[in-house]
């Protein structure tokens, strides 16, 4: 009878944030004693919907019920002691700490005369790992345990917690193929046991390996919950991308030059990517698209001379390239614009114009390294016309500006060199639609000048819209390619989630000239 | 900061009368990083001015210029450390070293002095090159490379000699370094030389971009092309010259060398700096506010000293300086309209 009760239920769950609403009026529920997977685009609304089971976020609209009782979840604390454990894609642990001390982190511990009685709790600690059915030293600094260890570490210490929920954000992402199943050996006994599972992926083959049932989110609405039994890849890929791609993005088609720009051969790095061959040429823009992990980042920064290459051969045009640091790349023609903004893109501390006109010092500077200010003034003043970057003046501090201009100065700044490569990894992350449509603008504007952009994207819309072919990546390793004609959204999903291995639906498509 | 560069001619040209460009100019000095410390500078001075008649003097301003011209030569170059995000706390013992080495071979071994000085120069390149290779190749923080060369060179210079070295003969020499140019000290116009120099150098020259670029986001610099490892090691050779060079100055005026000679001069140095309104962070450093840094401070001790002011309390008012400095410059900083255009 009481499993008859679902133990998780959300009641018309909205959540907005700043113009973009998260979540809309998600209702469903997740039965007791299952593996449940949550699947998704990125955006989709996964990781906005389990913080707010965590307690992280308060929704704006609707209500949770857990465990048959209606809950507000103000704070982890409060989530935490409820009886919900949720382990993050990023490892919450203090790497000088042992892993006994991780598990009992903020909370009491066994005491003896007033001191901590450090063997009671390494005897627990061997208690919980032991139920995990694994082997881990409990006074084994974390730093020294491998990720999938320290993964064990969090879902012990939601073991001590007595949870009956246990939510995991993407935990394969950073774990090799037998660390995988000994994960998922781990996750159907704590099943068998009657924990609940929430798994949330975008791996399908993973997904369907593992899971009970999947529910599935698209642009923040709950689309619809399936067993697997029954179910196939190419229905949840339809489910996860369903929408029709509208004209957001305007792609001109430009033609392109007969010669490749960027030949790559057979281009490895050490335990990022191996065996990855495409051209490049003048006029096109090439997709690259895969998860997070696949390497297609990666792969960009080894081509800008950042990630140091294991093997293969990278040509510029014709000629065979070795880049050593970033210096070279850009000696040869290639423009990078990073991920990362904050952490690779911006000087926080520089104005408009010295973040914009960094690449142009080089190359104005006169005798004694004198730049000529006046003409850094008028070359960013241009940029800032070309690239519409609102700005009360040059000289003011880059952190005044929204996020989407602060993405145009570090993207003028990497075209200020007249480049003839252009490698873009996730321009448009985290900005408005206005700004978005500006870096498009861009886009077009750089094919129609005969340059060759390599564009990675986390939105697998707009890479599919702005691309005139497409490259897939799964685990390091290319998995396809597709002509313009060709792109199309699900089979892409297809590939990228390696659904179409397991299926073994269509072949990988021949290779388009 | 950089507004201050901005040609206020420009915005008077716009079609807004005269007084409203004059206001724009004003409140654009106002909200400058410098301002406050300036204004600080002014009030103390002011203030102890109007106590003792005689500390506003042209002498007695002269005669503090030159007090501050080695710790403010130092500071200087300690400010493109800084903001390129390192430190040098043996800029003291790199002082005593060179300025002990080149009395010597002058003493003992008849070198001229002039060439000594040479030397004393290169052997502060090479200290320099020392400090910033273990920093940047080694993978350690300066404050930790630079502790232990304060000690290692520091405990050269007293090996070389116990006693002090004096009575050198070179009056060319004293009256390049510190003599005077009608009224005013050489040391002082070798101080405002390298001020006008270095502030040209940090807000105009490649060198200035790179160094605050590296200091400001190592990484993005280094996806710029930036060489980060040798813009760094350049600034710790700087600083080490720079520490040669006072290190000249200093033994031109006082006629004779030390083997403790510029023991903690690293922390009025880097006072000077902090006080200026550099960031200790890196990618933000201003040589003007480290002149004015190095400025208050002497004030403050000049100041004390004219006012009779017990000599041990000077050290209390000096820390107290340091901290009350750097919460005005993060009051600026946070401040709308002072912080929107840093």
């Amino acid at each position: 009878m009481e499993s008859a009760v679902p133990i998780l239920e959300f009641e018309g769950i909205s959540k907005r944030f700043g113009g973009v609403q998260a979540l809309e009026d998600v209702s469903f529920a997740i039965p007791r004693g299952e593996i449940h997977a949550l699947v998704g685009e990125n955006g989709a609304g996964k990781s906005t919907l389990i913080r707010i089971c965590g307690g992280v976020y308060r929704p704006d609209a609707g209500s949770i019920r857990f465990k048959g009782k209606e809950h507000v979840f103000r704070t982890v604390h409060e989530s935490r002691n409820a009886g919900i454990s949720i382990v993050h894609q990023e490892i919450p642990i203090c790497p000088d700490l042992t892993a006994a001390e991780n598990i009992f982190l903020g909370r009491a511990l066994p005491k003896q005369g007033g001191l901590i009685d450090w063997r009671e709790v390494n005897r627990r600690t061997t208690a919980l790992f032991a139920q995990l059915g694994v082997r881990i030293d409990p006074r084994a600094q974390a730093a020294s345990l491998t990720i999938a260890q320290q993964q064990l570490v969090v879902i012990a210490q939601a073991l001590s917690l007595e949870s009956d929920l246990l939510i995991m954000d993407e935990p394969t992402s950073a774990l090799n193929q037998e660390e995988t199943s000994n994960l998922f050996a781990i996750l159907r006994q704590l099943r068998d046991r009657g924990i609940t599972i929430v798994y949330v992926s975008h791996r399908l083959e993973e997904v369907f390996e593992i899971a009970d049932s999947i529910s599935s989110l698209r642009d923040g609405h709950y689309i619809g919950t399936v067993p697997k039994a029954g179910a196939t890849p190419d229905q949840i890929v339809r489910m996860m991308v369903g929408r029709e791609v509208t004209n957001l993005f305007p792609k001109v088609v430009s033609d392109f030059t007969p010669a490749p720009l960027l030949r790559v051969r057979n281009l490895a790095a050490q335990g990022l990517f191996s065996d990855v061959s495409f051209d490049l040429f003048g006029g096109e823009v090439l997709g690259l698209v895969g998860l997070q992990g696949s390497g297609t980042s990666d792969v960009l920064r080894s081509l800008f001379g950042k990630t140091p290459v294991s093997s293969g051969e990278i040509e510029v045009n014709g000629k065979p390239a070795h880049f050593r640091s970033s210096l070279d790349a850009i000696a040869s023609g290639i423009a990078y614009v990073p991920a990362n903004r904050q952490a690779e893109g911006l000087f926080s501390t520089l104005s408009v114009r010295d973040n914009g006109a960094l690449l142009l010092v080089r190359r104005l500077a006169r005798a004694l390294g004198l730049v000529p200010l006046h003409e850094l003034d008028r070359q960013m003043r241009a940029a800032v016309q070309r690239f519409s970057i609102r700005t009360s003046s040059i000289s003011a501090s880059i952190g005044s500006l929204s996020g989407g201009n602060q993405q145009k100065v570090v993207i003028a700044r990497s075209l200020s060199t007249g480049p003839l490569i252009v490698l873009l990894d996730d321009p448009t992350r985290g900005i408005d639609v206005g700004a978005k449509a500006e870096i498009h603008h861009i886009l077009n504007e750089l094919t129609a000048a005969g340059c060759g952009v390599i564009l990675v994207s986390s939105e697998l819309p707009e890479v599919l819209a702005m691309s005139d072919r497409v490259i897939t990546m799964y685990r390091g390793r290319v998995r396809g390619e597709l002509g313009r004609e060709q792109i199309d959204h699900e089979v892409v999903m297809r590939m990228a989630t390696g659904a179409d291995g397991a299926v073994g639906a269509s072949p990988a498509p021949a290779l388009s000239a | 900061m950089s507004v201050a560069n901005h040609p206020p001619g420009q915005s008077a040209m716009e079609e807004s009368p005269q007084s409203h460009g004059a206001m724009k100019m004003l409140r654009n000095i106002v909200t400058t990083r410098e301002f406050g410390i300036l204004a600080f500078l002014l009030i103390c001075s002011l203030l102890i001015g109007l106590l003792r008649p005689t500390f506003l003097t042209t002498d007695n301003i002269l005669n503090m210029g030159r007090q501050m011209a080695v710790t403010c030569i130092m500071a200087v170059a300690m400010t493109f450390l800084i903001t390129a995000q390192e430190l040098d706390l043996s800029v003291g013992s790199i002082l005593g070293f060179c300025s002990m080495g080149m009395a010597l071979l002058t003493k003992m071994f008849g070198v001229d002095l002039w060439i000594s000085f040479a030397l004393s120069i290169l052997a502060a390149v090479l200290l320099g090159v020392l400090n910033g290779v273990i920093t940047t190749r080694g993978r350690i923080p300066a404050f930790i490379t630079t502790l232990g060369t304060l000690y290692i060179i520091r405990g050269f210079t007293l090996l070389m000699s116990p006693w002090p070295v004096s009575q050198i003969d070179a009056p060319l020499f004293y009256d390049v370094f510190a003599g005077y140019v009608g009224p005013i000290p050489t040391q002082v116009l070798w101080m405002l030389g390298i001020v006008i120099v270095g502030h040209i150098a940090m807000t105009r020259t490649r060198f200035g971009y790179y160094v605050r670029a590296t200091g400001s986001n190592k990484s993005a610099a280094i996806l710029s092309g930036i060489p980060v490892n040798r813009i760094k090691v350049l600034c710790f050779v700087l600083t080490a010259v720079a520490a040669a060079f006072a290190g000249g100055i200093q033994f031109a005026h006082l006629g004779s060398v030390n083997p403790t000679a510029g023991a903690g001069a690293e922390l009025t140095v880097i006072a000077a700096v902090v006080i200026g309104g550099t960031a200790l962070f890196g990618g933000d450093g201003t040589i003007i506010g480290t002149f004015l840094g190095a400025a208050l401070l002497t004030v403050i001790r000049n100041g004390l000293v004219q006012l009779g002011g017990e000599g041990r309390l000077q050290e209390a008012f000096l820390g107290a300086i340091i901290i009350i400095a750097v919460l005005i410059h993060t009051y600026l900083r946070r401040t709308p309209g002072g912080a929107a255009d840093k």
